[in-house]
C-alpha cells in the first residue's frame, strides 16, 4: 500500500511539472511568435525641390547600415543606454530625394507633433556634445554618426523605447548624447532650406 | 523509501511556496503606493527635499519624481499617454493653453481645468570664485564683463528649456533698461551661426530664434538645460551662467541680482516684461505655438483628471501648501505664495481650499 501511495505523489508531482513545462513553452512560443510579427511602419522622405519617397520598414532594413554606440542624457540629468545600434545614415536617406545642401538642414518628425531641425553641419560634422555614461561629465568624442536606427542590442526598437525608428546620435564610443536630438517614432524626414 | 519521501517533500514545498509567491505577486496589491509626479527640472532640488520628509510622514506612499522641461511635463500626459499624479511646471500658463482644451479623454473631459500658480523665481547671472573677474563683476558691469573676449558664458537651449528662452528675454530687457541698443547684438546675435536676431517694432522686441541654434566662437555656450551648465560652472568650464535665483543658491554660487526691470521676478513690472517676445522659426511641438510673451515667471501646478492617485496627490498638496511644506521650500530658497492663487477655485479640491485664493 505504502509502495502504492508513493506512485502515486510521483505521478502527480510528475503531472505538476510537466504542466509547468507546457506553460512556460507556451508562452516562449507565444512572445517569440508577437516578436517576429512584420512592423508596419513607413517613413516619408522630402526633398528640398519636394520630391517624396516613402519608405517601409523593410525597405529601411533593407539599406546599407551603420553599427555604432550611444546612449543619452535627458534636459533633467537622467540616462538612458548605452545602447549597441543598427541603422541608416541620416545623409544616406536624404540622398534618395536629392540631398543635402550646404544652406539646408533636415526636419525630422514624428506621429506625436515632435520635430528636430539638423544642420548640414551637424549632420556632416558631427559635433555633439557628449557625456561619459558613468560620471556624466562631458568629455571629447570620436566621429559621430546620425543614424535612423531599427534595432537596439541586436532588437527592434519597443515602442516605449521610441521605436520602431529612432533618430539617434552615436559614435564607436559608448557615449551619452542630449536626449531631445534622439526623436522617437520618426515617420517623415524633411530636407529645407536653412536661408 | 525515507529518501523517495525527502526528495518529494523538497520538490512539493519548492513548487506550493514558488507558486504561492507567484499568486501573492499577482493578487496582492503592493504595500506601497507609487505617487507619480513630473516636474520641471528647476524643481527637482526643493521637492527632493518635501520626498524626504513625506515618505517619513506617509510610509506607505513611495513619491516618484520625475523631471522634464515643461512642455514635456504637460505632453507626457497629454500626448505620450503616461500617467501622472500631479504636474508641476516653470510657466503655469501652460496648463492651460496644453491641458485645457485637449479633447483625447472622455467626451467632455479635458485633461484638467484649474491651476494653482505656487511659486516664483528670477533670473540671475551665476559665477564662482574662479571665474574670470569674479572680484569685479556686479549689477551695474555684467554687460561689459560678459563681452569680454576671454570670458565664456552660458545659458540654456532656448528651444529645449524655459529658462533658456527667458535668458534671451532679460538680455534684451537688459538694452532697454540700460538704454544700449548694442548689448543683445553683442551678446547673442554674433555668437551664433545662424544669427538669434532682436527686431525692434514700435515699442516691442521680438527675438527671433532660428530652427538650429549653434553657438559660434568660443565666448557662449549652450547645453539643453540648467542641470547640464551646472556642472561646467562647478569646474570653471564656463565663466558665467544665466540660472534661477533659487538653483543658484541652492548649489551654492555667487551671483549677480539684476534689477527687477530685467529679472522677469517682479509682478510690478509686467508692462516691462510685455515688450519683449521670443518667436521661434521652427516648431519643435505642434500643440505650442510659435511665441513666447515676456511675462513675471510663475510656476503652476495641477492633478491631471486621469490621474490614478488622486487622494495622494491632494494630500501631497496638502502638506506642500502647509506651514511645514512651506517652510521647507524656503529653506531651500523656492519660497511659496501664502496664499497661492488659482484660475478655477471652485474646481480645485475642497481641503487645498484655504491655501489658494480665486485670480481677479
Amino acid at each position: 500500500l505504502k509502495q502504492g501511495i508513493s506512485q502515486n505523489k510521483w505521478a502527480i508531482l510528475g503531472l505538476i511539472v510537466g504542466v509547468l513545462l507546457i506553460v512556460s513553452a507556451g508562452a516562449y512560443y507565444v512572445l517569440d511568435y508577437a516578436a517576429e510579427e512584420p512592423i508596419e511602419w513607413e517613413v516619408t522622405l522630402v526633398g528640398i525641390n519636394g520630391e517624396q519617397r516613402v519608405l517601409s520598414y523593410e525597405e529601411i532594413r533593407g539599406l546599407p547600415s551603420q553599427e555604432a554606440h550611444g546612449g543619452f542624457l535627458t534636459s533633467a540629468g537622467v540616462k538612458y543606454g548605452p545602447y549597441n545600434v543598427k541603422g541608416v545614415l541620416l545623409q544616406d536617406l536624404c540622398n534618395l530625394v536629392g540631398g543635402i545642401a550646404n544652406s539646408a538642414g533636415v526636419a525630422v518628425s514624428a506621429p506625436d507633433g515632435y520635430s528636430m531641425v539638423f544642420s548640414h553641419d551637424q549632420i556632416y560634422s558631427t559635433d555633439f556634445v557628449t557625456f561619459d555614461p558613468i560620471t556624466l561629465h562631458e568629455m571629447p568624442h570620436e566621429t559621430q554618426m546620425v543614424l535612423l536606427t531599427y534595432e537596439w542590442n541586436g532588437k527592434a526598437i519597443s515602442h516605449n523605447g521610441g521605436g520602431p525608428l529612432r533618430l539617434v546620435i552615436v559614435s564607436s564610443e559608448a557615449l551619452l548624447t542630449e536626449g531631445h536630438n534622439w526623436v522617437s517614432w520618426v515617420n517623415k524626414i524633411e530636407v529645407i532650406s536653412l536661408e | 523509501l525515507k529518501k523517495e519521501y525527502v526528495v518529494f517533500s523538497v520538490f512539493a514545498v519548492i513548487i506550493i511556496i514558488s507558486t504561492a509567491a507567484f499568486l501573492a505577486y499577482i493578487v496582492l496589491p503592493n504595500e506601497k503606493q507609487t505617487l507619480k509626479i513630473l516636474c520641471a527640472a528647476s524643481l527637482l532640488f526643493p521637492l527632493g527635499r518635501i520626498e524626504e520628509v513625506y515618505e517619513k510622514m506617509r510610509p506607505e506612499v513611495n513619491v516618484e519624481i520625475e523631471g522634464h522641461g515643461s512642455i514635456q511635463v504637460i505632453r507626457q500626459v497629454t500626448e505620450l499617454s503616461e500617467k501622472a499624479d500631479l504636474l508641476m511646471v516653470a510657466d503655469y500658463s501652460l496648463i492651460p493653453l496644453m491641458m485645457y482644451n485637449s479633447t483625447e479623454l472622455e467626451e467632455g473631459q479635458t485633461y484638467a481645468d484649474w491651476y494653482i500658480r505656487f511659486a516664483s523665481n528670477e533670473i540671475v547671472l551665476a559665477y564662482t570664485n574662479s571665474s574670470k573677474y569674479a572680484s569685479e563683476v556686479n549689477a551695474t558691469n555684467w554687460v561689459s564683463i560678459l563681452q569680454r573676449s576671454d570670458v565664456v558664458f552660458g545659458f540654456p537651449n532656448p528651444m529645449i528649456d524655459a529658462l533658456g528662452y527667458r535668458a534671451l528675454m532679460t538680455m534684451q530687457l537688459a538694452e532697454n533698461y540700460y538704454r544700449n541698443n548694442t548689448i543683445f547684438d553683442n551678446l547673442v546675435t554674433r555668437n551664433f551661426k545662424s544669427p538669434i536676431s532682436s527686431i525692434l517694432n514700435e515699442d516691442n522686441y521680438t527675438i527671433v530664434v532660428p530652427e538650429v541654434v549653434e553657438p559660434k566662437g568660443n565666448n557662449v555656450i549652450l547645453r539643453a538645460s540648467s542641470i547640464q551648465l551646472i556642472p561646467l560652472l562647478e569646474s570653471g568650464a564656463i565663466d558665467y551662467c544665466f540660472l534661477y535665483l533659487s538653483n543658484a543658491k541652492q548649489y551654492g554660487f555667487r551671483f549677480v541680482e539684476f534689477q527687477d526691470e530685467i529679472n522677469l521676478g517682479n509682478p510690478q513690472f509686467e508692462g516691462f516684461y510685455n515688450h519683449v517676445t521670443v518667436r521661434f522659426e521652427h516648431q519643435r511641438f505642434a500643440t505650442i505655438g510659435l511665441d513666447r510673451e515676456g511675462n513675471t515667471i510663475y510656476y503652476g501646478l495641477t492633478i491631471p483628471t486621469n490621474a490614478e492617485h488622486m487622494d495622494l496627490a491632494v494630500d501631497f498638496l496638502e502638506f506642500l501648501l502647509s506651514e511645514e511644506g512651506r517652510g521647507i521650500l524656503e529653506s531651500v530658497w523656492h519660497p511659496i505664495f501664502l496664499p497661492s492663487y488659482t484660475d478655477n477655485k471652485k474646481a480645485v479640491p475642497s481641503s487645498l481650499h484655504d491655501s489658494v485664493e480665486q485670480e481677479p
